[in-house]
């Protein structure tokens, strides 16, 4: 791997980024006053993958779960559980399961050569055995029962549904019942076949390291294979409801968990840039709108009609991209009203300067935050080297956004006609 | 830039820990105020919130937040837990390093608002602010009521309140509900003037400042003064019931939620407790644990599994989620196993894993301040030293046998179980 530095500006430790022969993308992000090191290893396959063009116009259909199946499946190793190996050379490994991207978290305090060593072996050399499907397939249903026992989770949930019809955003990462029942291995060794090719994954490392001997390293344990074209995602292109759309739910509960959705009608436009500047944007808009120093929320939290529980944010990943609200309340449908309302306002008024510097300045601040240790400074960098974006663009980037983009995204995007309302409210 | 914090009684009963380095883009700020866990319990944690909503100079909440947005995203938040027979309201800074971002220290100004904050609170005449104190009583009768909305605390916070009733550890930290009506803008006024000048403070500073530094800024910025006393160990130990109680419960859900919690007897001085946390990392310490080996990897009965060690009063409280056709599955399978570690002691690659994951979590240690903080002020509770290596060679000296011992201790003092179905 030939690195070259990136990310010379701002305040942030410098970079290395490359490729290895074997097609692996490398970022290294030396912080030599660390103890630890954290290495995250991730491919583009996430729950949105489930129609895939492949080489010579053949196609591959997933059910849904298939990437946090995977995820899962991949610990239990060729040589038993994976974690185990970890512990015993002094390390921990976690995994996430996104829309858009699978990731593998290595985190360890000496013995890096190791754990790198392990981390970048086990995600390739998987097992795949009936029994040990089925064993997997019963605590991911344990894992979905949770989940369901959430409100929180399945507002979010209904809310995308309301938002999507056929988008597989509309479907929980983890998949639906009757698909992680009836998964099985040969589905799993295609899927892992594509998306675990060396040139579809990203390591990120960050800790006391030396970058050359990191290159090194990943030269020497992931061998070349034959090249691989990438999948080409197929997913369908959504309007969103053309009118306000609801979902409530009944249940025994204090008060009531609700999302309030509004979906991006063109995500992806622009390219990489294009979403970060979309992210950045309607980032900025949220806190400016709604965030703790905003006078919605000042006005709100004093009525008691929301608390701490609330926040907003928006993703664009996998195809997909959508505000979401959320939240607990006496009076749900006050809240509604209010957010729609104060989105009115924002139309009519547009924002003030005063607002967007002071909420970028606290922005810069928070940047800082993402690279307080190896742990925050490897999920930073991995995350936006996934959507294809630096540290450097990222900060540019909010360093040049304006009020007419915060306005304009306020026009294109929040729209409240076109939300969808999800809720659990008391019996 | 020291290793590890270095203590200045700033005056009787009020102690700073400095930590000087120069490794983080942001500085930490964290006081405790320790008082008991008593009647005002509910009080005090809604004290800690209306001190968050306005001073005397930003007298509405809304400034006081623009005012931190401008120290760069400085966040300043309040928290209240538990530590033995105590409860500690925290108050915890982070402050940006402004050279970071080419700008000015912000430090001594996020400190000195922080000072506002704890001492020259918005009033109405001499009470606290008469709004603030019927929000914030608003807003924790609504915090109280939810918390069955996560089902997985709750049910960690009702096993110990039904485990240690009667004792302090038995309160929420929080307080509770019916207490709330005694909470009021004058008794709040009262509680604020007796905690700020009497309760046992201990602070903590992670920062480029040097301990003569950090002292000097908050002699300047926190009028702390002398205490009557200062903090006292307080571990509120206490030994299992003859008979273990089992207490159910019915919420209306999908899954089985259990609890069960052990008392050992063993507080944080004892010979036995280093051999206890390491039994508590055998037993559940992280996916090496006996029991997500045998419930989740083996069996598949959940999808999580764990054990919290609460170090002060040598509770161990075991929690898992599974369906509810296998609730008595799965305790009578985390009882077993206990007795066969009680009986056998761990197997040599349960001993390996445990002691290697309890390693790097320690070193881990390092690059994380408020861990250390933690770490600091637990000792310190406990009447020990709290030093990374200090720790780090008790748990060195530990041997599977002193483990095995520890699991004889286990006692079964109460189940608790949260089942699909009508309350």
């Amino acid at each position: 791997v030939r690195l070259h530095r990136i990310d010379r500006a701002g305040p942030l430790p410098e970079a290395f980024a490359g490729r290895s022969a074997a097609g692996l993308r490398v970022v290294v992000v030396p912080l030599p006053r660390f103890r630890r090191a954290s290495f995250v290893l991730s491919t583009g396959f996430g729950s949105v993958d489930r129609d895939l063009g492949l080489a010579g116009r053949s196609r591959l259909r997933l059910p849904s779960g298939t990437a946090h199946f995977l995820e899962h499946l991949l610990f239990q190793g060729r040589d038993g559980d994976v974690s185990d190996r970890f512990t015993e050379l002094g390390g921990t490994v976690n995994a996430v399961t996104t829309y858009a991207s699978t990731s593998f978290l290595a985190t360890c305090a000496g013995r890096f050569e190791e754990n790198l060593e392990l981390l970048l072996r086990f995600v390739r050399e998987a097992a795949f055995g009936a029994a040990a499907v089925r064993r997997e397939a019963r605590v991911i249903l344990e894992e979905l029962r949770m989940y369901r026992d959430c409100p929180g989770q399945v507002t979010a949930q209904d809310a995308l549904g309301l938002l999507y019809r056929r988008h597989p955003v509309r479907d929980d990462v983890a998949g639906t019942v009757r698909d992680v029942r009836t998964c099985d291995a040969a589905v799993l060794r295609r899927a892992h076949a594509v998306f675990y090719h060396p040139s579809r994954l990203l390591l990120v490392a960050a800790g006391p390291l030396d970058p050359a001997r990191i290159a090194e390293l990943v030269e020497a344990f992931v061998p070349r294979s034959a090249p691989d074209a990438a999948p080409a995602r197929r997913l369908p292109r959504e309007n969103g409801p053309a009118a306000p759309c609801r979902r409530t739910r009944r249940r025994v509960v204090p008060r009531a968990t609700f999302a309030l959705g509004f979906l991006e009608r063109r995500p992806g436009r622009g390219g990489a840039t294009g979403t970060l500047r979309r992210e950045l944007a309607t980032g900025l808009l949220l806190e400016v709108l709604f965030g703790r120093a905003s006078d919605f929320y000042a006005e709100h939290y004093e009525s008691g009609l929301l608390d701490a529980c609330f926040g907003c944010s928006y993703v664009e990943e996998g195809g997909a991209g959508f505000t979401m609200f959320s939240g607990e309340s006496l009076h749900p449908r006050r809240v509604e009203r209010a957010i729609v309302e104060r989105l009115r306002r924002a139309r009519a008024e547009g924002t003030r300067t005063e607002d967007l510097e002071r909420t970028r300045s606290a922005a810069e601040g928070r940047f800082l935050r993402s690279h307080a240790g190896p742990e925050e400074a490897a999920a930073t960098v991995s995350a936006q080297a996934l959507r294809g974006v630096g540290r450097t663009a990222w900060l540019e980037a909010l360093r040049s956004a304006t009020t007419r983009d915060l306005d304009a995204r306020v026009r294109e995007h929040l729209v409240p006609e076109r939300r969808a309302w999800a809720s659990v409210e008391p019996e | 830039v020291t290793s590890e914090f270095q203590r200045v009684p700033l005056a009787r009963g009020v102690r700073l820990h400095v930590l000087s380095t120069d490794q983080f883009p942001f500085a930490v700020v964290l006081v405790h105020l320790l008082r008991p866990l008593d009647r005002e319990t509910t009080a005090a944690a809604v004290l800690a919130q209306v001190l968050l909503r306005g001073t005397r100079l930003r007298p509405r909440t809304l400034e006081l937040r623009r005012s931190l947005e401008e120290l760069r995203g400085t966040a300043l938040d309040a928290a209240v837990f538990k530590l033995g027979g105590l409860q500690a309201l925290r108050f915890r800074l982070e402050v940006p390093d402004g050279r970071w971002l080419g700008g000015r220290d912000l430090l001594p100004e996020a400190v000195s608002l922080l000072g506002e904050v704890l001492f020259d609170p918005a009033r109405t005449g001499d009470d606290l602010h008469e709004g603030h104190v019927r929000q914030e009583v608003d807003h924790h009768r609504q915090l109280l009521e939810s918390r069955v909305l996560d089902r997985e605390a709750y049910v960690g916070e009702r096993l110990i309140e039904h485990l240690c009733r009667g004792e302090p550890y038995g309160r929420l930290e929080a307080g509770a509900v019916e207490d709330l009506g005694t909470v009021t803008p004058s008794a709040l006024a009262r509680l604020h003037r007796r905690v700020m000048a009497g309760a046992p403070v201990e602070a903590f500073l992670v920062s480029r400042l040097t301990a003569r530094e950090g002292a000097a800024l908050f002699r300047r910025a926190l009028p702390l003064r002398a205490r009557r006393a200062g903090v006292r160990s307080s571990t509120g130990l206490q030994h299992a019931r003859r008979r273990p109680a089992r207490v159910q419960e019915r919420l209306p859900g999908e899954q089985a939620q259990l609890g069960l919690g052990f008392r050992t007897g063993i507080g944080p001085r004892a010979p036995g407790f280093f051999p206890l946390v390491m039994a508590q990392a055998v037993l559940a310490g992280g996916p090496y644990g006996r029991l997500f080996k045998r419930l989740r990897v083996d069996e598949g009965l959940v999808y999580d599994v764990h054990a919290d060690h609460h170090h002060l009063n040598g509770v161990v409280a075991v929690q898992a989620g599974c369906a509810a056709r296998a609730a008595d599955r799965v305790a009578g399978r985390v009882r077993a196993e206990l007795r066969d570690l009680a009986r056998r002691g761990p197997t040599r690659e349960e001993w390996d894993r445990a002691s290697a994951d309890l390693q790097v979590r320690l070193d881990g240690v390092w690059d994380a301040p408020d861990v250390r903080a933690s770490l600091a002020l637990e000792a310190t509770l406990a009447g020990r030293p709290g030093t990374i290596g200090w720790i780090a060679r008790q748990l060195a000296a530990v041997e599977p046998a002193d483990a095995r011992a520890a699991f004889a201790r286990f006692r079964v003092d109460l189940e608790y179980r949260l089942l699909p179905g009508r309350p």
